[in-house]
């Protein structure tokens, strides 16, 4: 494909307080091809998490041009945005997010749900498929709170895959681990970039670069060098 | 989503919060359980009404002459004695009548009675053969003898004799005036207790004891002595389509009285049952209205677990939206929460409902009815009532922004 996956163009992004505007992105420009494991790494209040959502659809900008796969996005409505995000992105938060009172299976059934088509004998194919490839089929019956927290940001990785997404966003997959299980998540998202999905993680654990094919770097709302952070 | 998916996930997020959806639901039960007693016990009283009113002669139909705007002409004569015989030839008429009264009720006349300047009104009939079993308190009964003559005796009811006479034993042997005549009484019926419970709708045969009785020569005398008849009662065979006989009697009084302008109609008693049903009802829905106010107290209940839910579950709300719910989804998952809690209650509230009702049909004399309609109707107040009070949260939930509710 000639087209990148994504492609931002001049992306500001500003807050309206009362002391007046306070600007959080400065117009960013960024090609992503297919394939590709970008980090977007900085300090806190650089701008990371903003873009990541603007990426994720989740959060708006002022000015600017995002193009998914050759189609213009910028203007979406809420509608719209929803059923393209349910379609092409899957989201692993810090906090994993799973909902309390559902259990494994349901969660990870729960984007299938809002779509339409899929007969329960798919959904459960999909599920179970992706319950094997992060190794807990044997919970899914559980609960969130009975797992540990590596258990459940697999049970959330699993949840990202299951709609087969073009793209992957990751927020601080490993903020809320300890390191061990850190490499365990890092190792099994290398897995899925080397079996071709594009994934998109912010963070600002340096360490974290021996996973990526791609590093950017946000400070005060623009990329900037490395050293500079 | 589709609705099975969603009745699925407020059913889960539902046993998430057993206890707090169960309080709530009191609310509702409470509300639909008055409602749906009312109603029940309601229904029971236009029954219990209805089928008193149809013990007497449901058969019996009353043809009155309305001048209308040619009133003018007091010397139109509409019914004659000749018609009789006419209308007794259209098919389906068993039995006519004549009266020389403007019948009101259809049922026995009323008539003033006095004893020198004391007055009462009495309800009076002629002697008939049923009666002959009527006991008397005081005095005797009229025997069948003089039942069948012109004998100027009376049998008084009780209250009657009680008001012209304060004592009732001093009316044997007194003459009373009555129409005009002089009548002697010779017995006075059973008392009746006006103030015990049981004469009410339920047992409206005994209002029959408060009566006065008459041989049946004695008054028809007098019905001779004037020649216009006021109206006519047809006595139905049974079965028969009572609309169609009533027109060919209507037809035929026009086909013999040319000359009148007015109109013949008929009192129906079917129409007093009518009307009177209607006023019951319609006394219930009042009654049901002013309990229904417990269900907006219910309602508001509904309406603040709902807003607590969308508070507490404001990083659900988030995590479903970036997954892909829509504001739609959103708002139809707590919209049917909502209204999941006021229909079970609301089911649960009419299986109450009813069964004080049927308790409170054991210290009275009727016997509540549960119709399909009103049980339509309570469902369908619940399912309305869930709607009403969790559109405003299930809104506010879909109006939420994703990025501000998952980083809460």
């Amino acid at each position: 494909m000639s087209n990148p996956l994504i492609e931002l163009k001049n992306i500001k992004k500003k807050y309206t307080t009362k002391a007046g505007d306070f600007p959080v992105l400065k117009g960013i420009n960024l090609n992503i091809e297919e394939g590709e494991f970008i980090s977007i790494m900085g300090k806190s209040g650089s701008g990371k998490t903003t873009l990541l959502n603007i990426l994720g659809l989740l959060d708006k900008f002022n000015e600017g041009e995002y193009t998914f796969r050759g189609e213009n996005i910028s203007n979406f409505n809420e509608n719209r945005k929803s059923e393209f995000r349910n379609k092409n992105m899957g989201f692993i938060f810090q906090q994993f997010h799973l909902i309390e009172s559902l259990t494994v299976y349901q969660n990870i059934e729960m984007p299938l749900l809002y779509r339409s088509g899929e007969t329960k004998e798919d959904r459960r194919q999909k599920i179970e498929e992706r319950l094997e490839q992060v190794g807990l089929f044997e919970k899914r019956d559980n609960k969130p709170f009975e797992l540990s927290g590596g258990q459940q940001q697999r049970i959330a990785i699993a949840r990202a895959l299951v709609t087969d997404p073009y793209l992957i966003l990751a927020d601080e997959p490993t903020g809320a681990l300890d390191s061990e299980t850190s490499d365990d998540i890092m190792e099994l998202i290398k897995k899925l970039n080397d079996d071709g999905k594009t994934i998109i993680m912010v963070t600002h654990d340096k360490d974290l670069r021996r996973y990526t094919t791609r590093d950017v770097y946000l400070k005060d709302g623009e990329f900037s060098e490395e050293a500079t952070i | 989503m589709k609705f099975y998916n969603l009745l699925r996930t407020a059913w889960y997020s539902m046993r998430a919060y057993k206890l707090r959806i169960f309080l709530t639901m009191i609310g509702i039960i409470i509300g639909i359980a008055s409602v749906s007693a009312i109603l029940a016990i309601g229904e029971g009283v236009k029954k219990e009404a209805t089928s008193s009113i149809e013990k007497s002669n449901l058969n019996k139909i009353t043809i009155n002459y309305n001048a209308g705007f040619e009133s003018d002409d007091v010397t139109v004569r509409p019914f004659e004695k000749s018609d009789i015989n006419e209308i007794k030839k259209v098919p389906g008429v068993q039995k006519i009548k004549e009266n020389d009264e403007e019948q009101i009720f259809g049922l026995n006349d009323f008539e003033e009675i006095s004893y020198f300047n004391r007055h009462t009104s009495t309800e009076f009939k002629k002697y008939e053969k049923k009666d002959k079993d009527r006991k008397a308190s005081l005095g005797r009964n009229i025997n069948s003898v003089e039942g069948k003559s012109n004998k100027r005796v009376i049998f008084l009811s009780y209250r009657v004799a009680e008001e012209l006479f304060k004592e009732p034993e001093k009316a044997l042997g007194k003459a009373v005036k009555m129409k005009g005549e002089l009548f002697e009484v010779i017995g006075i019926g059973q008392e009746i207790n006006m103030g015990d419970f049981e004469i009410s709708l339920g047992n409206m045969d005994k209002m029959q004891d408060d009566i006065s009785i008459v041989p049946e020569k004695a008054i028809r005398e007098k019905k001779k002595s004037e020649d216009s008849i006021q109206n006519i009662s047809i006595f139905l065979e049974p079965g028969v389509d009572k609309d169609e006989v009533i027109n060919e009697v209507k037809e035929k009084l026009h086909e013999l009285h040319p000359d009148v302008k007015g109109e013949y109609e008929e009192f129906n008693l079917q129409e007093i049952i009518d009307s009177m049903q209607k006023v019951i009802g319609s006394i219930t829905l009042f009654v049901a209205f002013a309990a229904g106010i417990s269900l907006l107290v219910g309602g508001i209940g509904v309406m603040n677990i709902m807003y607590v839910s969308v508070t507490e579950r404001k990083r659900e709300i988030g995590i479903r939206r970036a997954i892909g719910a829509k504001p739609r989804s959103i708002m139809l998952q707590f919209l049917v929460e909502a209204i999941f809690i006021t229909v079970i209650g609301g089911f649960l509230g009419i299986i109450l409902g009813y069964l004080i009702a049927i308790v409170a049909g054991e210290f009275m004399p009727i016997k509540p009815v549960m119709t399909v309609s009103n049980f339509l109707g309570a469902s369908s107040i619940s399912v309305i009532t869930g709607l009403i009070f969790g559109i405003v949260p299930a809104s506010k939930a879909s109006k939420l922004d994703p990025i501000k509710a998952i980083y809460k």
